[in-house]
């Protein structure tokens, strides 16, 4: 139940946005339909909340000089999916976007809370009906968790589809605080640890991501494993960049993970074995089999068993990396 | 030839536009001035003793105006049949599952009343809880119910023929074990209903999303300590059953009670979470299966022993381990049967029914063997079917009795379908994919005979302008039987579609009648609603054969007139003729019609024939072969359903677009079992409570083909020869799916549901780690020769032990 007496506000400026933010219990919204959930569920209790689709920007899509992809955060899923600019600049972006969710929310869902989704675990992320059942879990405030029941640690799953693309395309992210507006790299959001998976300190908020232009030579893919075809989260998902990569240059690739942690997770030494000239199909099976040793998927999501996941994470793996020193030998040879 | 106007034709439903345009009403949809929202409070526990409920600081808050607890109701039981007669209003010693309702608050709006509800405090002592069937079964386990040794809440013995002798003389023997999960029924509309106690008449209005009023009306009477003709009950338009909605709920009794306390209506709206969690759903089956049968595929006996997991209360179990064993044998006949059925208490929200009722379970255990049997015996499972398969006039060892039967016809159809002959058993892979195809069949019966009153009633009355209006006790829960119903209607009395109506069922208004369930409205209200037609062109021919100066019995109903037989320039028009009804013979013009396949059937009601399970269940059966196609991606262990083809004996279509519906629907439901859903449980607490995490099949899951063929065998009692099509294609479709599965990867998934991880695990155990460049999936001629089983246990034959 969402409490009656919760505020809402439209600010126009990014001053007075940021302000209003930093009051105490106030949370930005968007599209809506994450943080409505839970607060729904009880797990979000927002006294206020600061709209921010009216902000300057904030539903634009646009080149800027430098040819940069601008991406107001407020902008909706389903634009991503149909802007000719995304098209053209990173259609990628367009096809992870049309993963997300299923239509309705796409229409609704914003870029900004994409990135911004709550971490999931399937013992948390329920109604106070339900979590009554359950001692509270360390997330909660509790000192146990009911997946991994060691330590004091969070092992909530981070499963927005954008995420992992944009880390690979190496995307930044433009902050506003009321102090100014700050630039970082999107994997700069996170903090690691499942619990509070944030650094946005309170009054901040994302205006825009900055994505370099896929160019010639530069291959970018993206694969989701879900339960159905539609409508569920990832399972797991991974995003392969490559920049330079098929005009004979040295190339350069990022290799991200998503959905088997509390952050998406790059996977460096795999990047390292196929950046190398002359990897091959047995670099390939290795990498990809890096790639599932960085997946350290728990038992947090409906549908989720973990060897599973990891077995796919091995699977997505070899389908995009076998693509791309394909795409690579093919250019070269 | 048949030549109908009306029946047989795809006329639009004619609640079509009314549902898609939004302004069909739902129970939740009515308002009544003065309105109070009431809230349910649920158990937290798997089975706790209720200790002391504090409803005071609740009632203090401004806006809250009841409570309602157990003890607020008499002291009184209620159940299907006596000895299962287990539940309460609300439950007053102890609850027994997490999400049991236990007590309902009621306030001036619905944010208040939630919060009310938090302000309840009750006060639990927590007792040892038992989740598993066979651990509640064992001396020492918890017990739920203090009536249940050992917990079981019901059993069925079935002892048919000899099966001693039939195991003895068999060529061949195998026995294997089977698991099913629970599922959910899936319907969009959550519980809702609005109560309103009138204190003048000391009687309720209930306005309630159900499916069937007078199993709800006698029940929920009984458990409120009211007679039932204290209660009316007006059905608003249903958003789906699927059997799920048979069952009083706690939000049932706890609005008509607070209505009570509180002197104003009382409005309860599930969210679907509580649904999720308080909801019967279908029953979690173990199954050990042994066959008897001969080197050419004869069947000669089984021997069946079922656990089912029957969760905190008996509802209609005992039904439902019945039909799990009267399907045992059929759409196939075996002389032999020996079947004996626990259903078992366990600290979750119970089974009961669900589309198929305890069958489908039975059938996808009984017919994916079937395929391991053509295996080991070197014989096409389609000959094995083809050999076995009932026919029109057989009965069975249980005393089943088959008046029609399309079986044969839709297992040649079927199989030509998905061109058995030249595929099954063959290679077909593309990369990492590989293709199989499967056959499954089922018989269902059409409508049976529970407890109470048994026939359907149809009551019509023809309005001076010639609109002839339809009333009976069987509501359409979405399938479409109001269509059907008015088509009979129009067809019966020569008029159009336009000329019908029909009113949602008001227990103040109708007749009662059974309702909604068992695939019983239109082979048995269809049949009251002729008879009820025949009446009232009795009335009318006497009042224009007056009038044109014939015999009563030369006049016939055509397009829209009354004629003479073979004189068809002679007569009136419809209008005319009722209006000599009403205005010169100054007779109304209305009629009522009854119908029960009684006389042909055993009555089931009672738990001692429940329990010995002999006797004809059903006026008629109606038969399906579904043959499917699916493509299995063996690196992501994901199954894609490419190809359905069901061919179907529904005696005769009334509708065959609806009838396509049902199939669809059906496809989809047992796809769903087959591979996407489970309510899994830990401690019994459910961890798929909404439809995210359940994982429902959505379109995109659907058959990308589906194809249907009609097979009509004109049914002696149905009307215009028509049988059920509501659940008997679910039957077939579990083991049409895990018979492909089974095709491609010769591997046969013996529990359910085959998830993605499942496929994959299996496949590595099956042929190791690199199963990829296994012969099986390289080298056709392999394929004979491996093959296994996901789980421990695989089959015994008799062939394996003597070698
Ligand atoms: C049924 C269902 C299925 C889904 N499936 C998927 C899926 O497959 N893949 C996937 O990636 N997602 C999925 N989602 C999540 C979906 O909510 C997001 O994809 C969507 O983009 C969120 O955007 P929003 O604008 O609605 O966010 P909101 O609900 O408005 O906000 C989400 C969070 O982000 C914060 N926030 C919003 N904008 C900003 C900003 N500019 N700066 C800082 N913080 C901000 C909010 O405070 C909130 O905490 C699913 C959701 C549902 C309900
Ligand atoms: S992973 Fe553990 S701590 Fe985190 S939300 Fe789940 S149960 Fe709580």
């Amino acid at each position: 139940m969402i409490s009656p007496g919760v505020r809402h506000v439209r600010p126009r400026e990014y001053q007075e946005a940021c302000a209003l933010l930093h009051e105490r219990q106030a949370a930005p919204i968007a599209g809506g339909t994450e943080l409505y959930l839970r607060m729904k569920q009880g797990v979000a209790t927002p006294r206020s909340l600061v709209d921010l689709t009216d902000l300057p920007g904030m539903r634009q899509i646009e080149r800027l000089a430098d040819g940069t992809l601008r991406l107001g955060a407020a902008v909706t899923i389903s634009a991503l999916e149909r802007s000719p600019l995304v098209a053209e600049a990173a259609p990628v972006l367009a096809e992870a976007a049309q993963r997300v969710g299923a239509p309705q929310i796409r229409n609704m869902g914003s870029l900004g809370g994409n990135l911004c989704q709550e971490t999931m675990c399937w013992w948390y992320n329920r109604t106070a009906l339900w979590r009554q059942a359950k001692e509270p879990c360390y997330k909660a405030g509790g000192s146990l968790c009911h997946v991994v029941d060691q330590e004091a640690v969070c092992y909530a799953a981070y499963r927005s589809d954008l995420a992992p693309i944009l880390m690979s395309l190496e995307a930044e992210l433009i902050v506003q605080g009321r102090q100014g507006e700050r630039r970082m790299g999107i994997d700069e959001l996170y903090s690691g640890d499942a619990a509070f998976p944030f650094t946005l300190a309170a009054g901040e908020l994302i205006s825009a991501v900055l994505v370099r232009p896929l160019g010639e030579g530069d291959v970018a893919a993206f694969a989701k494993h879900a339960h159905r075809r539609s409508i569920d989260y990832p399972l797991v998902s991974l995003a392969v960049a490559a920049r330079g990569w098929t005009n004979g240059a040295a190339g350069r690739l990022r290799i991200v993970l998503g959905a088997v942690s509390g952050m998406p997770i790059r996977v460096p030494e795999a990047e390292a074995l196929l950046e190398a000239a002359g990897a091959g199909e047995r670099s390939v099976a290795e990498a990809a089999a890096l790639v599932a040793k960085h997946a350290k998927p728990v038992r947090n999501v409906s549908f989720g068993a973990p060897a599973y996941r990891r077995h796919i994470a091995k699977v997505l793996a070899r389908r995009l990396l076998g693509d791309l020193l394909a795409r690579r030998r093919a250019s070269s040879g | 030839m048949r030549a109908y106007r009306v029946v047989g034709q795809r006329v639009a439903r004619i609640d079509a536009r009314e549902k898609v345009t939004g302004h069909a009403l739902y129970a939740d949809d009515v308002i009544l001035p003065g309105m109070l929202y009431g809230k349910v409070i649920r158990s937290p526990h798997a089975h706790a003793r209720i200790v002391h409920i504090d409803a005071g600081a609740a009632l203090r808050r401004r806006g809250v105006k009841a409570v309602v607890t157990g003890r607020d109701f008499p002291d009184v039981k209620f159940g299907f049949t006596k000895p299962t007669q287990d539940r309460r209003a609300l439950p007053i010693d102890k609850v027994r599952y997490i999400g049991e309702g236990v007590a309902a608050v009621a306030a001036t709006d619905k944010d208040l009343a939630a919060e009310a509800a938090d302000l309840v405090r009750i006060d639990y002592e927590e007792l040892p809880a038992v989740f598993d069937p066979e651990e509640a079964m064992k001396p020492g386990a918890p017990r739920l119910h203090e009536h249940a040794e050992n917990n079981v809440s019901a059993i069925c013995r079935f002892n048919f023929g000899d099966i001693e002798e039939a195991f003895r003389v068999a060529d061949h023997v195998r026995e294997d074990s089977f698991s099913t999960q629970a599922i959910m029924h899936g319907y969009l509309e959550p519980f809702a209903i609005v109560a309103r106690y009138e204190v003048v008449t000391d009687r309720a209005t209930l306005w309630a999303a159900k499916q069937s009023p007078y199993i709800i009306y006698r029940n929920l009477a009984r458990g409120l300590g009211m007679k039932p003709s204290q209660l009316r009950i007006i059905q608003p338009h249903v958003g789906g059953g699927f059997g799920g909605k048979h069952e009083p709920f706690d939000l049932d009794f706890s609005a008509v009670m607070l209505s009570k306390m509180t002197g104003k209506p009382v409005k309860i709206t599930c969210d679907m979470e509580e649904v999720f969690l308080s909801a019967y759903r279908r029953h979690p089956m173990r199954i050990r299966l042994a066959v008897a049968a001969r080197r050419d595929g004869t069947l000669l006996g089984y021997r069946c022993r079922l656990i089912a997991d029957g969760g905190a209360y008996a509802g209609v179990g005992h039904m439902s381990i019945y039909l799990a064993g009267a399907f045992l044998s059929l759409p196939f006949k075996v002389p032999n049967l020996r079947y004996d059925a626990d259903r078992v208490y366990t600290n979750k929200p119970f089974s009961g029914a669900l589309r198929g009722h305890g069958i489908p379970q039975m059938r996808f255990a009984a017919e994916s063997q079937l395929d391991a049997l053509g295996r080991d015996l070197g014989l096409d499972p389609l000959d094995i079917r083809m050999r076995n398969r009932v026919r029109q006039g057989d009965k069975l060892a249980n005393g089943f009795v088959v008046t029609s039967c399309g079986l044969t016809e839709s297992l040649e159809l079927a199989a030509e379908a998905v061109d058995w002959t030249h595929t099954h058993g063959t290679l077909r892979r593309r990369g990492a994919k590989v293709r199989g195809i499967g056959l499954g069949c089922g018989s269902l019966s059409s409508g049976s005979r529970m407890g109470g009153h048994d026939a359907s009633t149809a009551v019509i009355r023809v309005h001076e302008d010639g609109k002839v209006h339809l009333l009976h006790g069987s509501p359409d829960v979405g399938q479409g039987s109001n269509t059907v119903l008015a088509q009979i209607l129009a067809e019966e009395l020569g008029l159009t579609m336009d000329d019908i109506q029909t009113t949602l069922q008001d227990s103040d208004f109708l007749i009662f009648d059974p309702g909604t369930y068992g695939s019983r409205v239109t082979f048995t209200t269809g049949a009251a609603v002729r008879t009820a037609a025949a009446e009232i062109r009795r009335q009318l021919f006497e009042a224009v054969s007056k009038e044109i100066e014939c015999a009563p019995g030369d006049l016939i109903c055509k397009e829209g007139r009354i004629v003479v037989r073979g004189n068809e320039d002679r007569g009136v028009s419809f209008l005319h003729g009722v209006r000599l009804c009403y205005y010169k013979e100054t007779k109304p013009l209305m009629a009522h019609g009854s119908a029960t396949p009684a006389e042909f059937t055993a009555h089931f009601g009672d738990p001692k024939q429940l329990t010995s399970g002999y006797g004809n269940l059903s006026g008629s059966y109606s038969f399906t072969t579904q043959g499917s196609e699916v493509e299995v991606d063996l690196e992501t262990g994901e199954i894609s359903v490419l190809h359905f083809a069901s061919a179907h004996d529904c005696g005769y279509p009334i509708n065959p677009t609806l009838v396509e519906g049902q199939l669809d629907g059906s496809v989809a439901g047992g796809l769903g079992q087959a591979l996407f859903e489970n309510l899994e449980t830990v401690d019994g607490l459910l961890l798929t409570p909404n439809f995210t995490d359940y994982g429902l099949p959505t379109s995109m899951e659907s058959p990308q083909r589906s194809e249907h063929f009609h097979i009509e065998t004109d049914d002696q009692f149905g009307p215009y020869g028509a049988k059920e099509s509501g659940e008997g294609t679910q039957i077939s479709t579990l083991p049409s799916i895990v018979n492909a599965i089974y095709d491609a990867t010769g591997i046969w998934f013996r529990h359910l549901p085959i998830t993605p991880d499942k496929v994959v695990k299996a496949l590595q155990e099956t042929y190791g780690a690199n199963y990829l460049d296994h012969p099986f999936f390289n080298d056709p001629a392999a394929r004979r020769r491996s093959g296994g089983a996901d789980g421990r246990g695989n089959g015994r034959s008799r062939r394996e032990e003597r070698a």
